[in-house]
């Protein structure tokens, strides 16, 4: 009969995204928390009884009360499922008194030592808990050499970055499951979803939390056949927002606007979008000063929407100058700054600086 | 440039075309009445090179006839000599076009032409002003748009002359688009830091420094007790993992069997330890025993050899002794006779001594009696010569000394003198002989010369030869006084001399001459023998020692010394010998002396034996059962200390087994404390870590610290915006200045000449921040611009732009100045000296008047233009 379950990581309940706008924040708090539930009805959905957490559920060793109740409380809604955790880097068994308190709940099951343990007849399950934030070992290495019965179903739960072939001392290496046999290594720590193997994947946060990762964040439905047999792993959306860098090269004869809306095009509520812009390239002064106002009137459809042009060219055409001045001190000025601003000689730093004080000028004097 | 006509069709009122043609370089005045489309022309013109032919904007729109179409306006300007013929038309669609010919052929045309036109409104360097000027009345030129309090005040400072002052101005400085940029600059820079470019109090940028600051502050705060935090936590694991140890009960089994094993091992150690202890001591009472056998069969023994090496000592020491005195005896009579050798040695050194004192004071006295002959000697020298002193010197006081000598030489000549003198006057007498009679004339005791003068005073007696004696009788006296006084004087110098005639006296001047040789002689001489006198020497002599016989008697011992020394060396031998002898003889003394010490002693010793061994009648046979008694006790000796040794070889360790038992106790004992004070060490750092989780410090720390980096990109972007604004203010104050310091001084310096046509003495201040002016002083009084008259307002205006005109056309770059209805306050007393200006500047500018005074302009003269239809 096939063994059926949940494979998910790095919550990391409790973070508070600093960094991020104050309107936003709260929302992707919220959105975290509400992940729980729906990875949760993805187990349901999926049939599946047991949802594995390879690591960092929280994202601190000492959440403050509010964080745990509420995600243990929230995790303990369905009577019939059971979340088997193992502490990751953020929140390793150094934190004692939290997982004292985790154990007291009947809906988790953590696993705290580096032991076989049964997880429904002809399962076993091989934990592989982090003991402190940097172990120093390869802490999947016991999965290797341990005496367990044939016939049995062999699923792996460990928390780490994989590299190559080679035994680096922390690292997980990335055949860990063909040469433990495991029929299956859930992997938490990377925060994208990875297929390493057949047998080994990384689930990725359910809910995303920066740039780094695209899209909406996912938790893996896994279905084992039977020992020995490949593994059927199926993604699913889990994420409520959508996250995504995008990148926006424009020339002197493009629209900026359009080319910015043409990024910026995708279905789904701008809402829950969030989107870092890129541009780079060349434009025109006026073209650059309409891009940073359709930046500026867009914005505040996004959950976040930002704009970054350190990387983007301006070129100033005799028009452009002209619309500041076609004579006398002003143009005078806007000539010194142009110059300037294509000065190799000076510093990066320099030719910005001044590159910006030409584009200010433009915007000011050019509609009068 | 020069404007030389202008065509317009479909430019408001215009539908047909109309020309003004024939304007020339010099003064052009198109005087209409108003509603003519004077002002059209102005704003066709500026459309024509100031639109691009794509604009439809405001101004265009406005270009539009009622009735619709395409505007179009055509110019003839002259540049460089040749004509260019500029058309542009503005319109949707096909209808906006641009072209420049040349005569009829095509110079330009589209976007070339309008590139060529913006070239033509600018001079050669770029940034200049535009290649037009012209007044319009109550046109500002932009529209500012923003309100501002301040931008609005200004606004209301610009009356009608500044803005049309300002038309030139602007296009040199910037202009309102540069007042503009400059005010949204400071206004910007304004919020963040203050006219010193430091931080505003209270602005964004001080606001974000103090919030990076707070934020790292609690940061910092954060991570102290996050990291308390953690090592709690980690403490808590790791007394909490030997908590458990401690209470498994394994451990605690085995702990109390290690209590258990360890109290028996001390027991039976201690029960050991008290066999042992008696073995120890019945071993040392018998080693006691047996050394106390050894020293009495030891003692005996050495009183028994000692008995026998003290007669032997004793024996040996008288012999020697006996040997030793015959020795003394012989040694002191070696002494006595080197005694006596040592007193006849001294005797005759004594002698020798004696003999060698009389010799050395022989010497002496020999060496004093050749001084004594030396100075007698050079006694003797000195007296004689002091004789041969005093008589030379007797002498050459009684001789005539050289001055007396000389001066009666003088008196001699002086007498020949005289007498040579009388002689000339005196009868003379001259003798000529026949030959062979010579010397038969006698004068006296002498012949008379052959032909010599001779005089004869007092007549003379001749005696002829052979024939008699002549008297001659002198008839004629002489004077002779002075002669004879002469010669009395001489005499009687002689006699007081106590000679009779010069001779005499010089004959006592050689003798006295003399005397002085021998008197220094004597000197010398004296002063060789006694150079410190003569009683001097005799003093020496006297000090000499009297002569003494007896020493002089000594002098028949030559070898006083030799002997001296031979008697010196015997006597060092017969002292070493005596010495010998003595050396001798005391060791020998010394000798005896110790060998009676050592008899005495081994005498001394062999009483104390004999005392010893009083009573023992045998002493072999003592030794020997002494002897006997001691081997045996070291036989039962042996036994006991191999029951020492057993009972030592099988002893544990007692500080080792009483360690093992303290131990064992300890550990249970501190396993006890251990555990209590793990519990409740582990109660405080639960109420810690609970107190942190309920504070969220870790969660803190982590949003603290993504605000610390949100905040610090704020403050980066702030310094940047700041940055930016500074960099832009600063270029833009640049530009002005260096506009300023290009233009504005070189205007000024144009218009004075004009202004002093209008109001001789006439000035004008500028206000520096502005670049307008400011003050008008003329006739003694300055006054504000504000508060002039519309006229002067005016009429300073067109002076300003007709001094830039000026300016532009001395740098190569004329440009036409268009004034539009610019005189119209302008009475007519001073409108005759504006015209007076014109037509000066117009020399050498090309100035279009427009005005709608058709009466007044008629003085102004020039050349008249109108708005015709265009054929």
């Amino acid at each position: 009969m096939p063994f059926r379950f949940v494979h998910t990581s790095d919550l990391h309940l409790g973070k508070r995204f600093g960094t991020y706008p104050e309107s936003i924040r709260g929302r992707l708090v919220e959105a975290r928390h509400g992940a729980l539930h729906r990875v949760a009805q993805v187990a349901v959905d999926h049939g599946a009884r047991h949802i594995l957490v390879a690591g960092d559920l929280f994202d601190s060793e000492t959440p403050s009360p509010s964080v745990w109740r509420q995600a243990l409380s929230e995790m303990s809604r369905h009577d019939s499922l059971q979340w088997v955790i193992i502490p990751g880097n953020h929140d390793s068994l150094v934190a004692e008194p939290l997982w004292d308190r985790v154990g007291q709940y009947d809906a988790v099951r953590l696993l705290a030592e580096p032991t076989p343990a049964e997880l429904a007849p002809g399962v076993v399950l091989l934990p592989a808990p982090m003991p402190s934030r940097s172990p120093g070992r390869d802490l999947t290495r016991w999965m290797e050499g341990v005496s367990i019965p044939s016939g049995l179903i062999r699923i792996g739960l460990a928390h780490g970055g994989i590299a190559g072939f080679g035994e680096d001392s922390e690292v997980i290496p990335p055949n860990r499951a063909e040469r433990a046999s495991l029929d299956y290594l859930a992997l938490g720590d990377w925060h994208g979803q990875m297929r390493v193997t057949d047998r080994t994947w990384y689930s990725g946060s359910p809910e995303r939390d920066n740039f780094k990762h695209d899209g909406y964040g996912t938790c893996l439905a896994v279905t084992l056949p039977g020992p020995g047999q490949t593994p059927t792993v199926k993604s699913v959306r889990t994420g409520q927002f959508d996250w995504a860098e995008v990148e926006l090269t424009l020339t002197p004869e493009q629209g900026a606007v359009k080319a910015l809306a043409a990024v910026l095009h995708a279905g789904g509520s701008r809402r829950n979008m969030l989107r870092k812009v890129r541009a780079n390239g060349w434009i025109r002064l006026p073209e650059r000063a309409a891009l940073a106002q359709a930046a500026e009137d867009l914005a505040p459809e996004f959950g976040l929407l930002t704009v970054r042009t350190e990387d983007l060219g301006t070129e100033c055409m005799v028009d452009d100058l002209d619309a500041i001045s076609a004579g006398g001190a002003l143009r005078v000025a806007a000539d010194e700054l142009l110059a300037e601003s294509e000065n190799n000689a000076l510093s990066d730093e320099d030719r910005k600086v001044a590159g910006a004080s030409l584009r200010r000028l433009y915007t000011i004097v050019a509609p009068l | 440039m020069i404007l030389r006509s202008i065509r317009l069709h479909n430019v408001r009122r215009f539908t047909d075309p109309v020309i003004v043609r024939g304007i020339e370089p010099g003064l052009n005045v198109l005087a209409a009445p108003n509603e003519k489309g004077k002002s059209t022309i102005l704003d066709a013109l500026h459309a024509m090179f100031f639109r691009d032919r794509k604009s439809f904007d405001k101004r265009i729109k406005s270009l539009v006839p009622h009735a619709g179409g395409t505007p179009k306006v055509i110019a003839e300007i002259e540049r460089d000599g040749t004509v260019f013929r500029l058309e542009k038309s503005w319109g949707r669609g096909s209808g906006k076009s641009v072209k420049v010919f040349v005569g009829d052929r095509l110079h330009r045309q589209a976007d070339d032409a309008e590139e060529w036109i913006r070239g033509v409104m600018k001079p050669p360097e770029r940034g200049g002003p535009a290649g037009l000027l012209w007044v319009r009345q109550g046109q500002v030129g932009f529209d500012l748009g923003d309100k501002r309090s301040k931008e609005g005040a200004h606004l209301a400072r610009r009356n009608m002359l500044t803005s049309s002052i300002e038309s030139e101005v602007d296009a040199m400085t910037g202009g309102r688009k540069m007042e503009v940029a400059q005010a949204r600059c400071d206004e910007e820079l304004g919020r963040y830091v203050t006219a010193t470019r430091r931080e505003k109090k209270g602005g964004p940028l001080t606001a974000c420094r103090l919030q990076v600051d707070e934020i790292a502050a609690r940061v910092q705060g954060l991570k102290q007790k996050s990291i308390q935090l953690k090592e709690e936590l980690t403490d808590r694991k790791r007394k909490r993992r030997i908590l458990d140890d401690l209470r498994d009960p394994d451990g605690e089994a085995e702990r109390r069997r290690r209590l258990e094993e360890a109290e028996k091992a001390y027991a039976a150690a201690h029960r050991h330890a008290q066999q042992l202890e008696n073995a120890r001591t019945l071993e040392d009472s018998k080693r006691l025993e047996a050394e106390r056998a050894k020293d009495r069969c030891d003692t005996l023994l050495r009183d028994v050899l000692e008995r026998g090496q003290a007669m032997d000592e004793y024996q040996r020491a008288k012999k020697a002794a006996a040997e030793v005195a015959q020795d003394v005896d012989r040694y002191n009579e070696a002494l006595v006779h080197q005694d006596t050798l040592w007193k006849e040695a001294i005797k005759a050194a004594e002698r020798a001594r004696t003999a060698l004192e009389l010799s050395r004071r022989r010497d002496n006295m020999v060496t004093v009696e050749a001084r004594r002959a030396e100075l007698v000697s050079r006694l003797e020298q000195a007296l004689v010569a002091r004789r041969e002193l005093e008589t030379a010197r007797a002498e050459e006081r009684t001789e005539v000394p050289p001055e007396e000598v000389e001066r009666l030489g003088a008196m001699v000549a002086h007498i020949r003198s005289l007498q040579r003198d009388r002689d000339r006057e005196a009868t003379a007498i001259t003798m000529n002989y026949v030959p062979g009679q010579e010397g038969a004339v006698r004068m006296g005791t002498r012949d008379l010369e052959h032909g010599m003068r001779i005089a004869i005073p007092e007549g003379t007696l001749l005696d002829i030869a052979g024939i008699g004696r002549l008297r001659i009788h002198a008839d004629q006296r002489v004077d002779d006084a002075s002669l004879r006084a002469a010669r009395n004087k001489l005499q009687s110098r002689l006699q007081s001399l106590g000679h009779n005639s010069i001779e005499d006296a010089r004959a006592s001047l050689g003798r006295r001459q003399a005397a002085g040789e021998r008197r220094r002689d004597a000197e010398v001489k004296l002063r060789g023998v006694a150079p410190d006198g003569i009683d001097r020497l005799r003093a020496h002599l006297a000090e000499l020692p009297e002569e003494d016989e007896m020493v002089l008697g000594a002098l028949l011992m030559p070898d006083a010394r030799l002997l001296d020394a031979k008697a010196r060396r015997d006597l060092e031998v017969a002292v070493e010998a005596k010495e010998h002898a003595r050396r001798h003889a005391s060791e020998a003394e010394r000798r005896l002396e110790r060998l009676a010490a050592t008899q005495d002693s081994a005498e001394a010793r062999l009483r104390r034996v004999r005392v010893v061994l009083q009573g023992i009648e045998e002493p072999d046979v003592e030794v020997a059962r002494r002897e006997a008694t001691h081997a045996r006790l070291l036989k039962e000796l042996k036994v006991r200390e191999k029951m020492r040794y057993a009972l030592e070889e099988a002893a544990p360790d007692m500080s080792d087994v009483r360690s093992r038992l303290e131990r064992a106790r300890s550990v249970i004992a501190r396993a006890d404390e251990e555990k209590a004070r793990l519990r409740e060490v582990l109660a405080k750092l639960d109420t810690s870590i609970e107190l942190q989780d309920g504070n969220a410090v870790e969660e803190e720390l982590a949003d603290a610290q993504e605000q610390l980096v949100a905040a610090e990109i704020r403050l980066k972007e702030i310094l940047h915006e700041v940055a930016v604004l500074v960099r832009l203010k600063k270029a833009l104050t640049k530009a002005q200045k260096a506009a300023r310091d290009r233009y504005v001084d070189p205007v000024k310096k144009e218009l004075l000449p004009l202004l002093r046509m209008m109001w001789p003495g006439g000035q004008i201040s500028w206000d520096a921040e502005e670049i307008l002016p400011d003050t008008f002083e003329r006739a003694g009084t300055t006054e504000k611009f504000s508060v002039l008259s519309g006229g002067t307002q005016e009429q300073i205006a067109i002076l300003v732009r007709l001094a830039f005109a000026r300016m532009l056309a001395r740098r190569g770059t004329p440009a036409p100045a268009i004034l539009d209805d610019a005189i119209v306050y302008t009475d007519d007393d001073r409108i005759e000296a504006m015209f007076d200006v014109l037509t000066r500047q117009a020399k050498d500018l090309q100035i279009i008047v427009l005005t709608c005074r058709q009466k007044a302009f008629r003085e102004l003269g020039g050349k008249a233009l109108r708005i015709e239809p265009a054929s």
